[in-house]
């Protein structure tokens, strides 16, 4: 990218607030600048998992969904949804291997995208991104195995529980929850087949959960936004398990 | 215009988008692919009737809105677009190739199949 494109100053301000960027010096994102491009992905368009092996992408706007699917049967997994700042992949960057997800965009995506060769030079080259991509990188394993756990040892609606809290705790939860409750921003506009997919689970069974948790007033839809009334509720559904084997302890007693 | 993916250069001189359009054709990339914008020149498939239509046919191509006003404030502002549609491979080649030409601000547009 060169610095005479109109919209240089822009791209370099959405690149500095981008988890894996921040702090680093402006001559420094002058430099790693040099190397991106820009990128446009229309909402619906996925790609193939090979793209990943030569380019690395920071995403300046909209969500993207990285999915698994059974070669057979075409049942799908939605492994983790992206939002402004992240960047895919970070599993390629790391071992140079072909990670098999399918990067969709779930909005119109602005994104930002270099070759992988050279974010891979700047780990070892600049310990300011290093000091970045770490955490980023701890982030992501937590992450990945909060969901390992949840398919191994929760029920579907404990899993949906604990999938609204923790991508409501991804856009951060304030202290004081107001009364118009707190918006689930990465689930905003998302179908119950793709809540579904992300815990392992069907349409139905999900739809039966959320209106559940509509009838005890935990949440709300307004204008296709998953809206938490009941913080406290939805947190008690999402420790299922610790209820459940304490209730099986009092039946044993 | 069919739906498809674009490259999308920028380029502040008329004799640097057409060497470039040159440089292109000697690197395989399909003619009827290929076209050039300005504000008083139009060649190939993009915006074939007129300017009036560039919105139409920038959106067919995997351009968002926002991207699509700054193309059109850049061509009525004496700029020329280079414009390459096709599908991922294509339009990726066609970026290899524009990226290094110095005059050139590039950008990569993919649209849903």
């Amino acid at each position: 990218m060169k610095g005479s494109l109109p919209l240089y100053n822009t791209y370099r301000h959405r690149l500095s607030q981008a988890r894996l960027f921040r702090g680093l010096s402006l001559e420094l994102l002058d430099d790693m600048l040099s190397h991106f491009r820009f990128e446009s992905w229309n909402k619906g368009s996925q790609h193939d998992s090979k793209i990943a092996l030569q380019r690395f992408y920071v995403i300046l706007e909209g969500r993207m969904e990285l999915v698994q699917m059974h070669p057979q049967t075409g049942k799908q997994m939605t492994l983790l949804l992206l939002e402004e700042g992240d960047v895919y992949d970070i599993l390629t960057l790391l071992d140079e291997q072909e990670h098999e997800i399918i990067p969709i965009a779930l909005d119109d995506l602005k994104l930002l995208s270099a070759p992988i060769d050279e974010v891979r030079a700047w780990i070892k080259q600049h310990p300011e991104f290093n000091k970045n991509y770490m955490p980023y990188l701890g982030h992501c394993i937590r992450h990945r195995e909060a969901l390992v756990v949840d398919l191994a040892l929760y029920e579907t609606q404990t899993r949906l529980a604990r999938l609204i809290l923790r991508y409501a705790s991804l856009g951060s939860i304030p202290d004081d929850v107001s009364d118009s409750g707190i918006d689930v921003t990465l689930l905003h506009d998302l179908s119950n087949e793709v809540l579904a997919e992300m815990i392992g689970s069907v349409r139905q069974v999900v739809n039966r959960h959320l209106q559940s948790m509509k009838k005890e007033s935990i949440l709300h839809y307004d204008n296709h936004h998953l809206i938490i009334d009941d913080l406290e509720k939805l947190r008690q559904h999402a420790d299922g398990l610790k209820q459940h084997v304490e209730s099986c302890k009092g039946l044993i007693k | 215009m069919k739906k498809e993916s674009s490259c999308v250069a920028v380029f502040i001189e008329i004799t640097d988008a057409q060497n470039a359009i040159q440089q292109l054709l000697t690197t395989n990339v399909n003619e009827d692919r290929i076209s050039l914008i300005g504000e008083t020149i139009q060649q190939g498939k993009v915006a074939a009737d007129g300017l009036s239509f560039l919105d139409n046919d920038l959106l067919q191509l995997g351009i968002h809105k926002a991207n699509l006003y700054c193309y059109k404030s850049l061509v009525y502002s004496g700029a020329y677009l280079v414009i390459v549609n096709g599908d991922y491979k294509e339009v990726e080649h066609a970026y290899n190739q524009l990226e290094q030409d110095e005059q050139a601000d590039v950008a990569i547009h993919f649209n849903a199949a």
